[in-house]
This record gives structure tokens, C-alpha cells and sequence, in this order.
């Protein structure tokens, strides 16, 4: 009884908009700091202008997941692939740092 | 999925939008007023009006650096950091600061004085006002709040409003079709154009400054990349890309300087035709004592000045720095020069500030057609919401409140007495008390009746602003244009045309409120 309260609770509109707020506002932004910090890490550059370049580019990267965040019409798709890709880059930007 | 996608961005956009219109037209409206800062300022400043610009300008700048310096020699021994702002295209004094040693763990207080360039002698009277600066300051540190946590509001109502912009070409059907179409007195179909037309025509200007308006705070927003390059994290990065930034801390130990007019013929004997915009001298007199020239970057997009830094005991050259750029620091930097427009000649920094006001016309006439539309659909007997309510509220407490808070503050500069302690924080007062009245007004009611009464009341206030200025100072309009002092004229016409603009919008409520008597009794039914 409270399982299937919870259940449709979880289905209503409202919790739906706002998990793809939080998506797209923490998630994007979690995933794009992974991602320029290990962009950051690869590009062949002086490390000054490879932060630089990282930083200048955030902002494009944080708008187009959020965008993305939207246009996809499941949500378990959105999340799948924000922790999934978010994980490798981060793994990938740890064994590059040998944090690992 | 097409559909769904078009669908799924005109939803990302009415509700993002909706969420921090309000906050949004307060940046662009601080930010607009922020690309005539210096002409604020100045505007602010009745003591300097009559400062005559200099013909040869960069010529003067040897002697009148070496009058400054020499100033400050004699009348600030003791303090952490002389300051020295040279005459520019758009500031026509000299501005001699000195910054005391501030007690453990304070910062030190900043001492401003001003020179005259042409007799280079102390000017008196100058009046404790932010002038331009409060807008520049309001537009991204807001007020009365702490400044971390304002950027961070005013970098997520940033955000949002990049998504509404992508969004927002994204559900324009005919992009092309908008720039040209403007269907008058068609109700909400008119405010949608008016939102078109603002957008669409000036959508390279707002998509470059929202993005860049972002990146200028992008180290705190991102810190991320120079954290993980840096293992000392973002200082270590700074001291990388900018060693001439750096202060060592002072060490109390006391050296003999060499003679500042010999530093400065020094460096012009090196450097002859150098535009110079500053000169400071980091902790004078102690061993860590640093002379640095800080070039003007005039019309180049360029936003880091390059610096020349000298040791004041044996008046060797330590670095240079910001002279030439590599492709990373010219895309970061050229993207801070975009946005605050210091690059600017006047023209385009006219077409900024056109821009900028179509960007606060395209976030207004967004809320209001959001209301518009909730009204239409309502049905005869339906009430209005409390969400509908406030929303029309802050609607009319946004757009016709701050031009009422910002005639105010300009007021205050012109009638608060020169001696009244803490002037410079009584205008700012000045401004929000105004706002907070309008505000009021507004959550109370905003019907068609308060938008005119409020149309009435800036159209009042913006055309006696010129008038009490012609009463409170020297100059007047008709000295302005025979003086040819063009920025204060300037002012003065902008206050009248946007008198005008009220003037206009009060006569165009006043006549849709006597054609529509029947409808607005229902509203006003409604509103109560």
C-alpha cells in the first residue's frame, strides 16, 4: 500500500520535472566539470592556456548537456548516460592524473 | 521525436525564462547603464565638468605621471599601495589614490584624490557618490547580500538564460520572417513580436554577452581544470598565468626608493610613445616595492593591459607580461574584452547599449506576454491566481521600478548636501527605498491603471531630471551643446527621450483604458 503510494509518487508530473531539473542543473554540472577538467588534461598545451581553453569552453559544454537533458524524452536514458559517461571520463581523467 | 523535441524546448523555455526574468532585467538593466559607466561617473561628478580634455593626451601623460607620483611621495609615506589613473578617451582627470596598511588581517581604506591634467594641482570638492560604479557593481555583485552568493544567483540566472536563448531559436519556426514583422495593437500577438523582434534582431549581442558574461566568472563557476592541472589548486595556476599579479606581503623592512620622476624618465626613455592608463606602486618604500605601467589597450580586443614592472631601489626592468598572447589566453581574454566593451569606440558602444536594451525589452515583454496569455485564457467568472498575481506584480515592480529607483539615484546625487556623511551609500539607499515603494505599489495592484500611473510618474521624474540639474549645477542643456561637452548633453537628451517613452506609453494606456471601461471593471473585479 505505501510501496504503491511511493510508487505513483515517483510517476507524477511534478517529481518528474523536477528530477530533470536536477539533471540537467546538477548533473549537467558535475559532468561538465569532469569533462573540461579532462579535457584540460589532454589537450598538448602549456598547462596555463590548457585551463584556458578548458574554462572558455565550459560554459558550451554545461549548455548543450542541459539542452540534451531535455530532448530526451526518458529520464532513466538521461541519467543512465550522464553517470555512465561521467564515470569513464572521470576514471580516465584519474589514471591520466595517477590519482589511481 | 521532432515534435516532442520542439515541444519539450518551448516548455524549457517559457519556464526558465519565467523563473529569473526578473533578476535577468535587473542585470541587463545594470549591465546596459554599466557601458557608460565612466560617463556616469562623470556625469555624477559637477566638479570636474568644466575639466578641459587635452588635446595631446599621451604626450602630457610623462609629466603629469611624474606629478602624481611625486604627490604621493610627499603626502603618503606610509602607505601599502600608491594608485596613479592617467586621462582617457573617456575620464578627463587625474585619479591619485593611496591605500592605507590595513590592521591585522584588514584590507587597508582606499584615500581617492583627483588631479586637473592641464595644471596638474589637486582638485577639492569632489563628491562622495559610486556614480557609474554602483551599476557596474549592482549588475553582477547585486546589494545588501554577500558577493559569493550573488554571483552565484546572478551565474545561474545566467545560465538559464543562455538556455532560453538556445531554446528559444530552437522554437522559432521562421527566424527570418520575425525581423521584419511587428503587428501593432493585436494584444498578446503584438507583445510576442515586440519579444521576436527584440530577440531575433539582437541575438548575436545577447548570446555573446550572456556567454562571455559567464566566463568572466568562470573561475568560480569552473574552477575545475586549474584545480586538477594544479596540485596547489587555482593560486598556483594564477601565479602561472599572471606573475605580475603577484604581491609578496610586505616585509617591514624599509629601503631608500629611487627618485619617482627618475623611474618614470627611465621608463620613458625605454618605452617613448606608450598610451599609459595606470601606474602603481606596490608597498612603497619597502623591500618588496614594485613600480608597474599598465599600457591602454584603447580600441584592441584585448581585456589584460600589458604591464611593465620595475624595482623602484635600482630601476631595473623584472617583466613585462600580457605583451603577446597564445591562442588559448586570446580566446579567454578576447571574451572578457567583448563583454565589458571597454574596446569600444563611441559608436559601437551605442550599438552595445541599443543591444542591451532590446535585451531587457525581449526579457520584459516575455514576462508580461507569460501574463497576457494566462489572462486571455481565463474565463469570465474565473479569479486570478495568486502565482498569475505576483507574476503581474513583479512584472510591473521590474520593468517600471528600476527606471523610478534609477531616476532616484540620480536625484540623490544632485540634491543630498556634499557634507552629509556616508553620501555614497544614502544614493544607493535612495535607489532601493524608490524600488521598494514601486514594489509595493505593484504586489498591492497592477492593473492597466498602475502601469499608467507609473508611466506618468517616470515621465515626470526623467524630464525633471535635466531641469533640477540645469538648477543644482553650472551647465544646462543649451551650455552643454555650446560648450560642445557632448557626453553630459548626452545625458541630459536621454533623459528627455526616455521621458518621452513614458510620456507615449501613459497616452497609449490612458486610451486603451477608456476604450475598454467594461473589460477593466472586470479586472479590476478580478484583481481585488
Amino acid at each position: 500500500m505505501v510501496i504503491s503510494h511511493i510508487g505513483t509518487w515517483f510517476k507524477s508530473a511534478p517529481f518528474l520535472v523536477c528530477s530533470r531539473f536536477f539533471a540537467a542543473i546538477v548533473g549537467g554540472y558535475v559532468f561538465s566539470a569532469i569533462a573540461v577538467s579532462l579535457l584540460a588534461a589532454v589537450v598538448p598545451l602549456p598547462k596555463t592556456d590548457s585551463v584556458l581553453l578548458a574554462v572558455s569552453l565550459s560554459i558550451l559544454v554545461y549548455a548543450c548537456v542541459f539542452i540534451w537533458v531535455f530532448s530526451v524524452r526518458a529520464l532513466r536514458k538521461v541519467y543512465g548516460i550522464l553517470i555512465l559517461l561521467g564515470t569513464c571520463q572521470a576514471l580516465l581523467l584519474a589514471f591520466i592524473k595517477g590519482w589511481l | 521525436m521532432k515534435d516532442s523535441f520542439f515541444r519539450s524546448m518551448t516548455w524549457l523555455h517559457t519556464w526558465t525564462g519565467l523563473l529569473v526574468c526578473w533578476l535577468l532585467f535587473l542585470i541587463f538593466f545594470a549591465g546596459t547603464l554599466s557601458f557608460f559607466r565612466h560617463e556616469i561617473t562623470f556625469w555624477s561628478q559637477p566638479a570636474v565638468h568644466d575639466v578641459a580634455p587635452q588635446d595631446n593626451r599621451v604626450l602630457a601623460q610623462q609629466g603629469q605621471i611624474s606629478a602624481a607620483l611625486q604627490h604621493l611621495e610627499a603626502n603618503a609615506v606610509e602607505a601599502d599601495t600608491w594608485w596613479v589613473g592617467l586621462p582617457s578617451e573617456r575620464n578627463h582627470v587625474i585619479e591619485v589614490s593611496y591605500k592605507d596598511k590595513g590592521k591585522e588581517g584588514e584590507r587597508g581604506q582606499w584615500h581617492d584624490q583627483y588631479m586637473d591634467p592641464n595644471t596638474e594641482e589637486t582638485l577639492g570638492e569632489y563628491r562622495d557618490s559610486h556614480g557609474g560604479l554602483f551599476f557596474y557593481r549592482l549588475h553582477f555583485d547585486l546589494h545588501y547580500m554577500d558577493r559569493t552568493v550573488a554571483r552565484w544567483l546572478v551565474s545561474f540566472a545566467s545560465l538559464f538564460m543562455l538556455i532560453g536563448l538556445i531554446s528559444g531559436v530552437v522554437i522559432h519556426k521562421r527566424i527570418f520572417k520575425d525581423m521584419f514583422q511587428f503587428r501593432k495593437g493585436k494584444g498578446v500577438r503584438t507583445w510576442l513580436d515586440a519579444h521576436n523582434l527584440s530577440s531575433v534582431l539582437a541575438l548575436p549581442f545577447h548570446i555573446m554577452i550572456t556567454y562571455t558574461g559567464l566566463v568572466t566568472l568562470i573561475f568560480m563557476l569552473f574552477p575545475y581544470p586549474a584545480m586538477t592541472q594544479y596540485d596547489e589548486g587555482k593560486k598556483a595556476f594564477f601565479a602561472d598565468l599572471s606573475p605580475s599579479r603577484q604581491h609578496a606581503d610586505i616585509t617591514g623592512r624599509t629601503v631608500e626608493m629611487l627618485p619617482m620622476k627618475q623611474l618614470v624618465d627611465q621608463f620613458y626613455t625605454d618605452w617613448p610613445h606608450v598610451d599609459i592608463k595606470r601606474v602603481i606602486v606596490d608597498h612603497p618604500s619597502d623591500e618588496t616595492a614594485r613600480l608597474k605601467f599598465y599600457a591602454n589597450t584603447g580600441t584592441k580586443i584585448q581585456d589584460e593591459m600589458p604591464v611593465w614592472v620595475y624595482n623602484t631601489v635600482n630601476g631595473e626592468l623584472i617583466m613585462t607580461e600580457n605583451t603577446d598572447f597564445s591562442a588559448s589566453e586570446t580566446l579567454y581574454d578576447s571574451m572578457i574584452a567583448l563583454h565589458t566593451g571597454r574596446l569600444s569606440l563611441p559608436g559601437l558602444r551605442w550599438l552595445f547599449f541599443v543591444c542591451g536594451i532590446a535585451g531587457c525589452v525581449m526579457i520584459g515583454s516575455g514576462a508580461v506576454m507569460w501574463a497576457k496569455r494566462i489572462r486571455e485564457r481565463m474565463k469570465a467568472d474565473q479569479t486570478a491566481s495568486f502565482g498569475l498575481r505576483l507574476v503581474e506584480g513583479l512584472n510591473l515592480a521590474t520593468i517600471m521600478g528600476l527606471p523610478v529607483a534609477t531616476a532616484a539615484f540620480f536625484f540623490a546625487n544632485r540634491l543630498l548636501p556634499d557634507s552629509y556623511t556616508g553620501r555614497a551609500e544614502a544614493e544607493i539607499h535612495l535607489f532601493f527605498l524608490g524600488w521598494l515603494g514601486v514594489a509595493l505599489m505593484a504586489l498591492y495592484k497592477a492593473g492597466t491603471a498602475q502601469w499608467r500611473q507609473l508611466a506618468q510618474l517616470n515621465a515626470v521624474l526623467w524630464l525633471a531630471l535635466p531641469i533640477c540639474n540645469a538648477l543644482t549645477t553650472e551647465g544646462n542643456l543649451v551650455s552643454y551643446i555650446f560648450k560642445e561637452q557632448w557626453v553630459l548633453a548626452g545625458f541630459d537628451i536621454l533623459c528627455l527621450l526616455t521621458a518621452a517613452v513614458f510620456y507615449i506609453q501613459s497616452r497609449k494606456l490612458a486610451s486603451k483604458q477608456a476604450a475598454k471601461p467594461a473589460v477593466n471593471k472586470a479586472l479590476k473585479g478580478q484583481a481585488v
